[in-house]
């Protein structure tokens, strides 16, 4: 699922001197940098140093962002820099094989993810999905079937529009309140 | 903290959904630049929104699987790689002390204290430069008042030094017309009693007399002197 016109309206934005949106785009993100640095730097406190320098300089380089590839990919190829450079200067020799960018989008083996979390995050992130899959499933029909043609399918809100054939302002409506139902119950999943 | 929630509970609660919409919408690419700003605009007023924001994206990494970093820490958490991420960007834009490396961080990208003196000196700038402009526009120009008579625009004149006296002359009548255009637009204040300055008083100054001579000097028919 591509982020890709959100993504750029936040870059215009930051560029605009709205740090409020770069603040959106480390929210976004923040996991699968760390993902893919994990894949270099296996310490979880070096992990997030590195995440964290990544993320500054893709700040301080965002004006030359020219917008030729998604940001994501931009911001991926500065991590996996930062991470190589981090492991250089400690007298560490990177991976031989380079993680591939078409790879690093989509970071989705949940055994990278083991190697990097410990066992109590490995149990929070269990939680919290059966949470979701099931606050899911206890969804009303109408707002099942528009979130998961969203982000299951990943269908434009133009196209579910003409799958359950309503207006467009009822599948945004219906999208937000199955997000709204699924973050209630993660919201009480926070809860300490 | 949210803004008037207990004055207008009401309102609040359809602010809260507007936001949260937008929000989601913001999540599959379907937010308009207009709702967008607005949104960045909310985000100071309602901190929860990004809170919200991270839990609608922390949701979408569950579901396709991708890594998540202690999950169930509360959003605010200070350590949170965001917050430590956010922090270091404010510490970025703040002004360099001295005996510190200006150059670092400053890649492309000029501090907020630096722009605002960039401002001022390009205000400060324009002022003398529209100073120094009227003052050259309301004084006689020697070359002009000495040569007799004044060619017009339309003359055919090579020389450099012509050039620039007919470029002179075209330049002070569009300008005598705006000063003009623009003195009977507005009224000025007499410093005495209330009444405005009428404005035959400024027509009549000799500070405007020699620019309006130069537009009632006939055409002089002679030629030029060409140069070689």
């Amino acid at each position: 699922m591509t982020n890709q016109v959100t993504d750029n309206q936040l870059v215009e934005r930051v560029l605009q001197n709205d740090d409020r949106a770069f603040s959106l785009l480390v929210t976004r993100y923040q996991h699968k940098v760390l993902g893919l640095i994990g894949r270099f730097v296996k310490d979880p406190h070096e992990a997030e140093d590195v995440a964290q320098e990544a993320f500054l300089k893709a700040y301080r380089a965002l004006p030359s962002f020219r917008g030729d590839s998604a940001f994501y990919t931009w911001l991926y190829r500065i991590a996996v820099n930062t991470a190589k450079n981090h492991l250089v200067s400690r007298g560490r020799r990177p991976p031989s094989t380079d993680v591939d960018m078409e790879d690093a989008q989509q970071i989705d083996d949940t055994s990278t993810l083991r190697e990097l979390e410990s066992p109590e995050a490995n149990l929070e992130r269990e939680d919290l999905r059966r949470v979701i899959y099931q606050a899911i499933e206890e969804l009303p029909e109408e707002l099942k079937t528009a979130f998961s043609l969203r982000e299951f399918s990943g269908l434009s809100y133009e196209d579910i529009t003409e799958v359950m054939d309503c207006p467009v302002g009822t599948v945004r409506s219906r999208i937000f309140r199955a997000r709204e139902a699924i973050d209630k119950r993660i919201q009480e999943l926070m809860k300490p | 903290m949210k803004q008037d929630s207990q004055s207008h509970p009401d309102s609040q609660k359809i602010q809260d959904e507007l936001d949260n919409e937008a929000l989601s919408a913001l999540m599959d690419d379907e937010l308009s630049d207009f709702e967008l700003r607005r949104l960045l605009a909310r985000l100071d007023a309602d901190p929860e929104l990004l809170a919200r924001w991270e839990r609608f994206n922390l949701t979408r990494a569950v579901l396709s699987g991708e890594p998540v970093q202690h999950p169930l820490l509360p959003s605010d958490n200070s350590q949170s790689l965001h917050a430590r991420v956010m922090q270091a960007v404010t510490q970025e834009q703040q002004p360099p002390l001295s005996g510190v490396d200006t150059t670092k961080g400053a890649d492309g990208r000029q501090n907020h204290w630096r722009r605002g003196v960039a401002r001022m000196a390009v205000a400060a700038s324009v002022a003398v430069a529209a100073f120094v402009g009227m003052q050259s526009m309301l004084q006689p120009t020697d070359s002009i008042s000495t040569s007799g008579s004044v060619p017009l625009a339309s003359e055919q004149v090579e020389s450099g030094s012509n050039a620039v006296e007919i470029r002179q002359i075209a330049v002070d009548a569009d300008a005598q017309q705006r000063l003009n255009e623009y003195i009977q637009s507005v009224n000025i204040p007499a410093r005495v009693d209330s009444e405005s300055a009428p404005f035959s008083i400024l027509r009549e100054s000799p500070m405007l007399r020699p620019v309006s001579d130069r537009e009632l000097v006939p055409v002089d028919s002679s030629p030029q002197t060409q140069q070689p």
